[in-house]
């Protein structure tokens, strides 16, 4: 594997961490091809040129479980942004990948099908913030000249290198320009705080896609050394824009209570005085942030419930979004909460659809105590 | 069309084919490819009454059952939105060639699925022609967006005609019929059209039943080739329209005033994308999203999920109370188990489900159509499918993992009243 000129990149570097050997690719412009020229699927173009072989190796996940090295990493060709409401949404897409959908606590892994031609991704941040959000849908409606080519609810998504996005795998018939109408659903989960206009309304924009073979031929994309290994690619370098860490633990709000890794996840729980939304509240606010080791991403949508001695229900964590606090799930702690150890079940995993090295963690969590301090 | 690129010209695919393209030749092409022995119907000598129920809504007894008692709908669809363009209110002259026109159709054919089934409904954008408002006892509203997720368009015709048949070039030919290019139906000679009255804002056609979304899934964008069960009378493969899980006619009926016997009509358009129905999700998976989790795990369903018999099981197992709970808990919430919570006091579902597939504009969908007896009835059963209230509890999201919102995007809607039968052609708001 050769030497490469990185541009600037950010890690997050754990004990472990997993920088030795690696490389992070980002726009394949700047990168000798690798392979993949030959071997197409047999989807020839009139001028004898063929998709790229993408198809992936044998994979090596580790059988204990958690974040691994994937086997491969790969660039992707970006096709630019636009403003759509209060939020910047940006497209790009890269060759078809397999992954893996989650029904509850089983993945689905999704094979590449015949027919697949690009991997469409597109990512969505607060202008404002310039924060990604965990938005629950994104559907892409593409056309050519005015005819409906394809339409998706696109995949959220998380994979070390893109972070949290959408994605899938889009079957065009030719290779060309297109224009695709990015259309973005409502937060579903609570925003709090401080917040535009729009995070509430479906909001859309029109972004013009245009690739040719050649263009999925020149996608970089490199196997590891150390696949199978733990750690994770760090975060594709995404110039200006942002990318998926959550806020720094030191920047978060309030009061920490704890940060804690169970298996394969950073738990990190910050306690504020009070809500800090609108809501008028005499009771401390628990912060729930579930972050991904190595890369410190977000975890969205999990099932997180909360029992504690001072009240006989199981408690609803809300997932929720505040520009300090980021990404989180939320409790309103019962009175006589504070000095109890309160315990955190994850019913639900991660309901996000995971890339390579993403697949076998974030799955099964036992119960976590947190011990609530006395006072605030 | 060459024959390497398509499959066969089967029966079925022609038929549909032709009832999407309509016009003449379609009519006259179907009509020679179908038996020709369609029972006619009620000859002008005949007690009418004796023989037309007041409500056109009263489809059920009029329909075949299969095995299990779930009424069984009509193949071939076609919906007529029209718009009646003449300044100032209609004439009794054209109040009465109306009329006639409706009374051909049901001269022509015998009031039944395998005959012709009708209803005439209008808009409040008709009735707001008229200086006086419609009584307290109906409830219809303009359409509008039902769901944070979506922005169709709202459609604005005066009219909605929609025409049933299990006979093809029943339906075409009724359509014929009423636009005045035929000069005969069944027989029955067309002396009375709405050519000179109303002007065609939009046509919709589909089919509903074993055998029909098979025939089409290679041709129409959206679904891929040969995805669709042989017996899947859907697109999506799966059974709808389960005897426990329609509300009763009397149910959907409005009961008082001058439009008893009459209900409201909810008709919209949705577009479906298939694609990762049948190529990314597997079945279990599908299972869980179309009927609820518990589906899933203890295998209910076979197949197209005929074996339920006139329940799809969602209420009998307990599903719609653990909505919330299997949000939380399984990260994944079922169509039809959403739609469980809404029910009358009673127990019964509030609104009918008539709705079909279509290939209109070349790609998957469904027109969806639906009787109750309130507009209300209809948006308080969509809001209960939307699921905003389990999406952001966690894991289930707007659409990920929240029934089939992945799958279907809503295109236009639209909200009619329709009159009993003594009151379908150019009714005031207080006759």
């Amino acid at each position: 594997m050769h030497e490469q000129q990185f541009p600037r990149r950010k890690f997050i570097l754990t004990s472990t961490a997993a920088a030795t050997g690696l490389l992070a690719g980002c726009l394949g412009d700047d990168e000798e091809p690798e392979n993949g020229e030959e071997n197409g699927n047999g989807n020839e173009n009139g001028n004898g040129e063929s998709l790229p072989d993408v198809t992936p190796p044998e994979t090596q996940d580790p059988e204990e479980g958690g974040v691994y090295m994937p086997a491969m990493v790969h660039g992707m060709k970006m096709q630019g942004m636009e403003m759509a409401g209060p939020y910047m949404v940006s497209m790009s897409f890269a060759n078809p990948h397999d992954f893996w959908l989650m029904s509850g606590d089983t993945t689905d892994y999704v094979q590449l099908n015949e027919g697949d031609t690009i991997h469409l991704m597109s990512r969505v941040w607060n202008a404002e913030t310039d924060q990604i959000l965990p938005l629950g849908g994104m559907t892409a409606t593409i056309y050519q000249d005015g005819e409906l080519i394809e339409e998706r609810s696109m995949w959220p998504m998380l994979s070390q290198q893109m972070g949290f996005h959408f994605g899938d795998n889009f079957q065009m018939d030719s290779p060309g320009e297109y224009e695709v109408e990015i259309t973005v659903d409502p937060m579903g989960a609570t925003p709090v705080g401080d917040f535009s206009d729009g995070v509430g309304e479906q909001q859309s924009a029109t972004l013009d896609l245009e690739f040719t073979y050649s263009d999925l031929n020149e996608i970089m994309w490199q196997t590891l050394d150390n696949s199978g290994d733990p750690g994770a690619v760090p975060p594709m370098d995404m110039g200006h824009a942002p990318t998926s860490e959550a806020p720094g633990v030191d920047t978060l709000p309030g009061t920490q209570v704890s940060q804690e890794q169970y298996d394969d996840t950073v738990f990190v729980t910050q306690l504020l005085e009070q809500h800090p939304g609108t809501i008028d509240s005499d009771n401390p606010y628990l912060v729930v942030s579930p972050r991904t080791p190595y890369n410190d991403y977000a975890l969205p949508f999990m099932g997180i419930t909360a029992t504690t001695p001072a009240v006989d229900d199981t408690l609803s964590l809300s997932e929720s979004f505040h520009p300090a606090i980021g990404h989180h799930y939320g409790l309103e702690l019962p009175d006589g909460s504070l000095g109890d150890t309160l315990t955190l079940s994850v019913n639900t995993p991660p309901q996000v659809a995971r890339h390579r090295g993403y697949q076998v963690a974030f799955l099964e969590y036992e119960d976590i105590p947190i011990e609530l301090p006395e006072t605030l | 069309m060459d024959e390497t690129s398509h499959p066969p010209l089967n029966r079925r695919r022609f038929m549909e084919i032709a009832v999407s393209i309509g016009g003449v030749s379609a009519f006259s092409a179907c009509l020679s490819r179908e038996e020709s022995d369609t029972p006619t119907g009620i000859k002008p000598s005949e007690s009418r009454d004796a023989h037309l129920p007041n409500r056109q809504h009263a489809w059920n007894d009029f329909s075949e059952t299969d095995g299990h008692g779930n009424v069984i709908n009509a193949r071939h669809h076609v919906i007529l939105l029209f718009n009646y363009d003449s300044k100032g209110l209609p004439t009794s002259t054209e109040q009465e060639e109306l009329e006639s026109a409706f009374r051909v159709l049901e001269h022509a054919f015998e009031w039944s699925s395998d005959g012709l089934l009708f209803t005439v409904a209008y808009s409040p954008y008709y009735f707001d022609k008229y200086d006086a408002d419609l009584p307290d006892s109906v409830d219809l509203t303009k359409p509008k967006s039902l769901a944070p997720f979506e922005d169709p368009e709202l459609d604005d015709p005066d009219i909605a005609i929609h025409l049933a048949s299990n006979t093809a070039s029943n339906v075409l030919g009724a359509e014929e019929a009423l636009l005045g290019n035929i000069d005969t139906l069944n027989g029955a000679p067309v002396d009375h059209t709405t050519e000179d009255i109303l002007t065609v804002y939009d046509r919709r056609t589909g089919f509903v039943g074993a055998g029909l979304p098979a025939a089409h899934d290679t041709e129409a964008n959206g679904v891929p080739d040969n995805a669709v069960d042989e017996d899947a009378p859907l697109f999506m493969g799966f059974k709808s329209g389960f005897e426990k899980n329609q509300a009763p006619e009397d149910k959907v009926t409005i009961e008082t005033g001058p439009f008893a016997d009459g209900t409201t009509q909810h008709i919209s358009k949705l577009r479906q994308n298939l694609h990762q129905w049948y190529e990314q999700d597997p079945r279990p998976r599908r299972v869980a999203l179309m009927f609820c989790p518990a589906h899933r795990d203890e295998e209910l369903v076979e197949g197209v999920g005929n074996n339920l018999g006139n329940t799809d099981m969602v209420e009998e197992k307990g599903c719609a109370e653990r909505t919330e709970q299997d949000a939380s808990e399984r990260g994944i919430v079922g169509h039809s188990q959403k739609l469980a919570r809404v029910r009358d006091e009673d127990g019964n579902p509030l609104i009918l489900r008539r709705d079909f597939d279509t290939i209109d504009g070349g790609h998957a969908g469904l027109h969806f159509l639906s009787v109750q007896q309130t507009i209300d009835d209809f948006e308080v059963t969509r809001e209960a499918m939307n699921g905003t209230d389990v999406a952001g509890t966690g894991a289930v999201g707007t659409r990920n993992n929240n029934g089939i919102l992945q799958y279907i995007e809503t295109l236009k809607r639209g909200n009619y009243l329709i009159p009993p039968r003594e009151h379908r052609s150019f009714p005031s708001p207080r006759p």
